[in-house]
């Protein structure tokens, strides 16, 4: 099923299918690793509206709500 | 001479192998045009002298903020437009726990075709998190030399060193635009991982990342960090720094200015015209006295605390747990950083909002780091000054203070509705055991710094303290601020030449307010008036050097408008609802 990062669960796993938004913020984020095709694990959410901390490969990673909403994710 | 950039992602340990390589001849500096740092030492090795530069991390040489920018800009510099008479050398600084990530930069260095060195850096950790990387291999396909290292043990490091003249330009040739899958391929014919246990630091690291566990260590944190600084900072203040100044220093001048001069104005332009060193205004005296007695031993204190939470790992997990909090100020939840420097001593504070990336983020970073609290020695007398009315007294006084600051840096943001709320993204790297040398190093250079960039500004405030005393400037500025402001506030104008002061050093001002008999209602204004209306000369002269005069000026003329409207809010509030005994 396809979802962005935020409704995700916490602990769950899945493969990024796609990345809304400008080329800028593809390429940070490409530059950490987050590309499409990829495996990411949600790890926390700080708070409702607060950012989100993902691990990929062995990075972790914290986004803030706004960019993690763009990023989409199939499991 | 030669020169060694040293080159990769942030977190990978660059600034520990930088100060295993070089000596303590270390300088820092700013990118020409920025306010990104950089730093360089210098390399002895068989007779030959290298220049090391630990280039601000990059994760990317297709910059997406500032630091990066400088970053790829010191490779152009020395690679495109050629200093003179350097032969300059690439060393790729490698995380080997996290190959995958870290190849990406490597890749991107090598198609620039420049002469390159790679260092595996946490080699000893790679065993303990069951990776096993064949670096020779991974040598074989790069087409560069690849040393593994242990950069905290200095493992490896010799060799490195060794290894120095076989940096060469690489022949591996592939398609930028699947750089990726390179990268795949690569991993996959060295890299071998098996199951790993979780580490005690991995569980750590879980708890303060979880909103919850997260938010009660911050506190806790938080609130260690106020208290070993004031505790380091005050130990060396009363057993070092002022038992020097006094029974050394003061007594040796004194007898050298007496001798060489018998001019007054001199005298007094020098010594100062009364024996106490906080109010004499001499340049040799009260000029040197802030800056090495009364802030410097804060700025150790502070710069140890944060150089520890910075090495162990904790500052992005901190930004990330406050993000929440403070997003809604404008500002992200690195701006934490600044402010939680600047309630302890503001000049740190503000030399701090230099990391941050935007205009707007840095002037709202820098109101709230002069106007949320007070500084540490100011609280203390605060404290002191009420306590004997009840503990409350002071909650309300704090509380005041606090929400004023919330409230500003609100309306502020308001105004800079126009351009982005910078959104958060950053790596959380994972905790790392501290290096004492290199902590020490980075302690010493910032010291350094903090004297080269202050003191200067310090001794030009005491000198215009001195024209205005002299020229009279001074008293008319008592007897107006006595005449029209004091009452205003349900203030005694005999106290206005004390606040005056205050612009010197605030605590000692507020301590001075105790012989005038203040009532409560008295007390707390003043407290919050002297809190607010300007910055002490020290971080005065840090915001003009931070954000030029205009920005500047516009700040003090916020506080100071600011802290009298709210003092006078707080004045007649006070007077309804805390009946006098």
């Amino acid at each position: 099923m396809r979802k962005d990062l935020i409704q995700l669960k916490q602990g769950e796993k899945a493969k990024i299918v796609g990345i809304l938004g400008k080329n800028s913020l593809c390429k940070k984020l490409d530059a950490l690793g987050i590309r499409e095709g990829i495996e990411i694990i949600k790890l926390s959410t700080i708070s409702s509206k607060g950012p989100v901390i993902v691990q990929v490969g062995n990075t972790q990673i914290a986004l803030s709500y706004n960019i993690a909403k763009k990023i989409i994710v199939e499991n | 001479m030669k020169r060694i950039l040293l080159f990769g992602n942030p977190n990978v340990g660059k600034s520990v192998l930088f100060s295993r390589l070089t000596g303590v001849d270390v300088i820092i500096s700013n990118y020409p045009g920025t306010t990104v740092e950089f730093t360089k030492g210098y390399l002895k090795f068989e007779n030959q002298t290298y220049e090391v530069i630990d280039v601000p991390g990059t994760y990317t040489l297709e910059p997406t903020t500032k630091a990066e920018e400088v970053a790829v800009k010191i490779l152009e510099d020395n690679f495109k437009n050629k200093t003179e008479g350097f032969e300059t050398i690439v060393i790729n600084v490698i995380d080997a726990t996290n190959l995958e990530r870290n190849l990406n930069l490597t890749l991107q260095l090598i198609n620039k075709k420049l002469p390159l060195l790679v260092a595996l850096n946490f080699w000893d950790e790679v065993k303990h998190r069951g990776i096993s990387i064949n670096y020779q291999k991974l040598q074989e396909i790069l087409d560069v030399p690849v040393v593994p290292i242990c950069a905290r043990s200095g493992e490896g490091i010799k060799e490195l060193i060794k290894k120095l003249k076989y940096a060469k330009i690489s022949n591996f040739n592939f398609n930028i635009k699947q750089k990726w899958e390179k990268i795949g391929n690569i991993i996959d014919s060295v890299q071998q991982t098996s199951h790993k246990h979780h580490t005690f630091l991995e569980r750590l690291s879980e708890i303060s990342i979880r909103p919850s566990t997260g938010l009660v260590l911050s506190i806790i944190i938080l609130f260690l960090t106020f208290y070993i600084t004031r505790l380091i900072g005050e130990n060396l203040i009363t057993h070092i720094f002022e038992p020097l100044f006094n029974n050394l220093y003061l007594p040796t001048i004194k007898k050298f200015i007496t001798k060489i001069t018998s001019s007054e104005i001199l005298h007094n332009l020098l010594l100062g015209t009364t024996p106490q060193p906080m109010e004499s205004f001499g340049i040799l005296t009260t000029g040197l006295y802030i800056p090495f007695v009364v802030v410097l031993p804060y700025i150790i204190a502070f710069y140890l605390i944060l150089g520890v939470l910075e090495d162990i790992g904790y500052l992005p997990r901190l930004a990330v747990i406050l993000d929440r909090f403070i997003h809604k100020l404008g500002i992200h939840g690195y701006s934490f950083i600044p402010i939680l420097l600047g309630f302890g001593c503001k000049v740190p504070g503000i030399l701090a909002t230099r990391i941050l990336e935007t205009q707007r983020e840095k002037i709202i970073a820098t109101v709230l780091v002069l106007i949320l609290a007070p500084c540490i020695p100011q609280s203390a007398m605060i404290i002191s000054l009420i306590s004997p009315y009840g503990i409350k007294y002071i909650f309300i006084t704090f509380i005041i203070i606090f929400l004023n600051g919330i409230l500003i840096s609100f309306l502020l943001n308001k105004l800079f509705k126009k351009t982005e709320t910078p959104e958060l993204f950053l790596e959380i790297p994972p905790y790392r055991i501290i290096h004492i040398p290199s902590l020490l190093k980075k302690l010493y250079i910032r010291i350094k710094q903090f004297l080269t960039d202050a003191v200067p500004l310090i001794f030009g405030g005491i000198i215009l303290v001195n024209i205005f005393e002299i020229s009279g400037i001074n008293n008319l500025i008592v007897s107006i601020v006595g005449k029209i402001f004091m009452p205003v506030l349900g203030l005694p104008k005999e106290i206005s030449s004390i606040i005056i002061l205050g612009f010197l050093r605030k605590d000692v001002s507020i301590a001075l307010l105790a012989p005038f008999k203040l009532n409560i209602h008295q007390l707390i204004v003043s407290s919050v008036f002297m809190t607010l209306y300007m910055p002490c000369i020290s971080t005065l002269f840090s915001v003009i050097k931070e954000h030029g005069m205009m920005i500047s000026f516009k700040i003090f003329l916020l506080m100071l408008i600011m802290s009298f409207i709210l003092s006078f809010i707080i004045r007649n509030f006070l007077v309804i609802t805390i009946p006098l005994l």
